[in-house]
């Protein structure tokens, strides 16, 4: 397969771990990707050995044994991994195991610290999942209900989440809680905190219910359910300050969301290089069907919005710390948005080629198609990415 | 005692599928560039040696221009110590370098860095000359084993005991003494893949660039009897065609055909 050239200016860093990736995605066929899709299998051979090269810890400092990089390698590492032919669902299989140890670096004590980040680093402990969401809940995320309360040493929880992703391929669960009730904070920010969870811990106590919520796209990593039961968490595993936890989650917001934008951009590369592939090769009427500027058309203009995607979330990836919080925000909105859209485009323009085998689970774009939908609502919704900037780069009146 | 290794190593490029001409070159719309593969295991090899012994310095060496700088790191990612790169107007502007002149250009490193051992790949994946680890070893004065798939290393005794392969399947075992150059074939090791620590150290790793002036060359060394005339496809005499199944399936299949190829009776 052609791959597309890479119309950004890349460091050598960057170069370095796009060459890497590449060279790790290389080991596994495209036949190992669809099989993860039709079977809703985790990709654990790819995930071990990524760990096992030290990739879960990209962002993780080198005194924790992780590779102290940045928003401008990982953004290359997420694109890469989703372009190589995993998809949206495989940058998804390692996308927590990446960023939920973030807030821990910055806001847990350093026994805690030294005890977790070196094994995460190793890729041998994983803190995989991120529970916010809940029913009553969705995008109004200060709306959670789940409550911590202090009992003596520790805290007991008690509550629900929906749609927590990879609890089944994570030994530790960062869980947001409610330590004050919304209803008696003066800022619906307040009163929330981060917990870090032993799931091994939790399971012992009787106190944890999942159930797996069957799904349509990236079926390969699995989204769960949750009932909290009297669960008892020691207070040492409480992150950061409690009540600040939801300040605590912003903070390393807008760079994980480029990361996500990054993702995908790889998925829409991947969609468009089959697309435009297959017009190549198929004939009909006597001629390869990309002879026809209604099949040329749409794969250059998905082209042309992915590359300005790419270039702003690139863009945005080697800025984003040095800006103020509501420009930083404007940019990681912009950028998510942008290549959601985009991927979309690209993944849209890759079946109407494909004509009927678009939806044949062999040619791949179909479940590039069913990724590409997927990026339009999470982590957040397009809705809420727009509300974002209208409300504090144009300010307007806030909708939600 | 400390042990120095030599590795040549290249950036090779991979051409697509399909692609297009331009003078003497593929246009560079389809080229891909990358570590060649012979030179990955030599790099393996070297590496290992390094982690089995004590005191042993793995030092790359390449001919190349800047934008080769990202495969050089890529070896010294996988765990090579230092990197030195050779480059000059005079050799961007003489196109085709030939195997004569690649060797003086490594014999001039060879001769400042004084290794115990040099490795180089079998050949090229690119220009497939597969002459310059020879070229170098008769140009240093150094004894030399070609086409190495199997190498244990002495470094005390600077001996390396070594097993080529020949023509035929045949396979020789010899000892090599040192310092020498041995060309490394694939399948010697299984190379590994660059921890990301090993690319975050990389990038830390000293790079050096020298010009023909700084090894004590002038342009002259690039004067060579061979000439790039042209470049063309060749035109391909037959089809391939591939069966893909079982072996009971494709067995029948290959009969079917030759039988009607008339290739076989019956
Ligand atoms: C596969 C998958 C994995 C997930 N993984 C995780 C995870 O690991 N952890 C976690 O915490 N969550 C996770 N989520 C949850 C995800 O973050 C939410 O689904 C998302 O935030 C949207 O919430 P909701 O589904 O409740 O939609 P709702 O909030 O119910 O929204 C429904 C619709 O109304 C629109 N809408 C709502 N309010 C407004 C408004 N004010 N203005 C305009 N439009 C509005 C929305 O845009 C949307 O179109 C995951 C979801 C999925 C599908």
């Amino acid at each position: 397969m052609a791959r597309l050239r890479c119309s950004v200016e890349l460091s050598d860093s960057q170069r370095l771990v796009r060459d890497n990736i590449r060279e790790l995605c290389s080991e596994f066929d495209d036949e190992y990707w669809r099989r993860n899709d039709r079977e809703a299998r985790y990709p654990t051979e790819f995930v071990d050995l990524l760990g096992e090269h030290g990739w879960l810890g990209i962002l993780l400092p080198e005194e924790y044994g992780g590779a102290g990089m940045g928003t401008p390698e990982v953004v290359v590492m997420m694109e890469e991994i989703a372009a190589g032919g995993g998809g949206f669902a495989t940058a998804q299989a390692i996308h927590g195991g990446v960023y939920n140890s973030v807030p821990l670096v910055k806001y847990a004590h350093e026994e805690l610290k030294e005890e977790l980040l070196p094994a995460v680093a190793a890729g041998e402990q994983s803190i995989q999942a991120f529970g916010l969401t809940e029913p009553n809940a969705g995008s109004d995320s200060t709306s959670i209900e789940t409550f911590a309360e202090r009992d003596g040493d520790g805290y007991v929880i008690n509550g629900q989440k929906i749609w927590t992703s990879r609890v089944d391929q994570s030994d530790y669960l960062l869980l947001m809680a409610r330590t004050t009730p919304k209803a008696d904070v003066d800022k619906r920010t307040r009163g929330i905190s981060m917990f870090l969870v032993d799931l091994a811990d939790a399971n012992r106590q009787g106190a944890l219910d999942m159930e797996q919520i069957p799904k349509t796209a990236s079926t390969a990593v699995h989204a769960f359910e949750l009932w909290f039961d009297d669960l008892r968490v020691p207070a040492d595993r409480l992150i950061g300050e409690e009540g600040d936890g939801f300040y605590q989650v912003l903070d390393g917001l807008n760079e994980e969301r480029l990361a996500i934008a990054a993702e995908c951009i790889g998925l829409g590369e991947a969609a468009l290089e089959r697309g435009v592939d297959y017009a190549k090769e198929r004939e009909v009427f006597d001629a390869p069907i990309g002879t026809n500027q209604a099949i040329q058309h749409p794969l250059a203009e998905s082209y042309m919005h992915l590359q300005a995607a790419k270039g702003l979330v690139f863009d945005a990836a080697g800025r984003v710390t040095d800006e103020d919080s509501t420009a930083t925000g404007t940019l990681a909105n912009t950028s998510k948005y942008l290549a959601a859209e985009a991927c979309y485009e690209a993944a849209d323009a890759a079946v109407q080629t494909h004509g009927g085998f678009g939806v044949a689970r062999e040619y791949d774009v179909e479940r590039y198609f069913r990724e590409a939908r997927l990026t339009r609502l999470v982590p957040v919704t397009q809705q809420l990415a727009l509300n974002y900037v209208a409300e504090n780069e144009l300010r307007l009146p806030r909708s939600y | 005692m400390s042990t120095k290794i030599l590795v040549t190593v290249k950036e090779v490029a991979e051409v697509d599928d399909e692609f297009e001409i331009s003078g003497l070159d593929i246009d560079d719309r389809y080229l891909e560039y990358d570590l060649n593969e012979w030179d990955d295991y030599a790099v393996e090899e070297a590496v290992q040696l390094s982690e089995a012994g004590d005191d042993v310095e793995v030092v790359t060496v390449t001919l190349g221009p800047e934008r080769s700088e990202e495969t050089i790191r890529m070896a010294l990612a996988k765990g090579a110590d230092r990197a030195v790169r050779v480059w000059d107007d005079a050799l961007a502007d003489a196109g085709l370098l030939d195997a004569t002149t690649k060797a003086d250009l490594l014999a001039a490193v060879v001769e400042s860095e004084e290794p115990d051992l040099v490795l180089t790949g079998v050949q090229a994946a690119d220009d497939s000359f597969g002459a310059t680890g020879v070229a170098l070893a008769e140009r240093v004065g150094f004894e030399w084993a070609a086409v190495v798939n199997d190498l244990d290393y002495d470094a005390d005794a600077n001996v390396s005991s070594v097993r080529r392969e020949l023509e035929g399947g045949v396979e020789e075992l010899t000892d090599v003494e040192g310092p020498a150059v041995l060309t490394i074939q694939t399948g010697i090791n299984e190379p590994r893949y660059a921890s990301l620590r090993g690319i975050r150290q990389a990038q830390r790793k000293p790079l050096d660039v020298h010009a023909l002036d700084d090894l004590g060359l002038d342009e002259s060394v690039v004067d060579s009897p061979v000439d790039l005339t042209s470049m063309y496809e060749p035109e391909s005499e037959g089809d391939a065609v591939v069966w893909e199944g079982s072996p009971d399936e494709t067995a029948d299949e290959l009969a079917t055909f030759l039988r009607e190829q008339g290739v076989v009776e019956g």
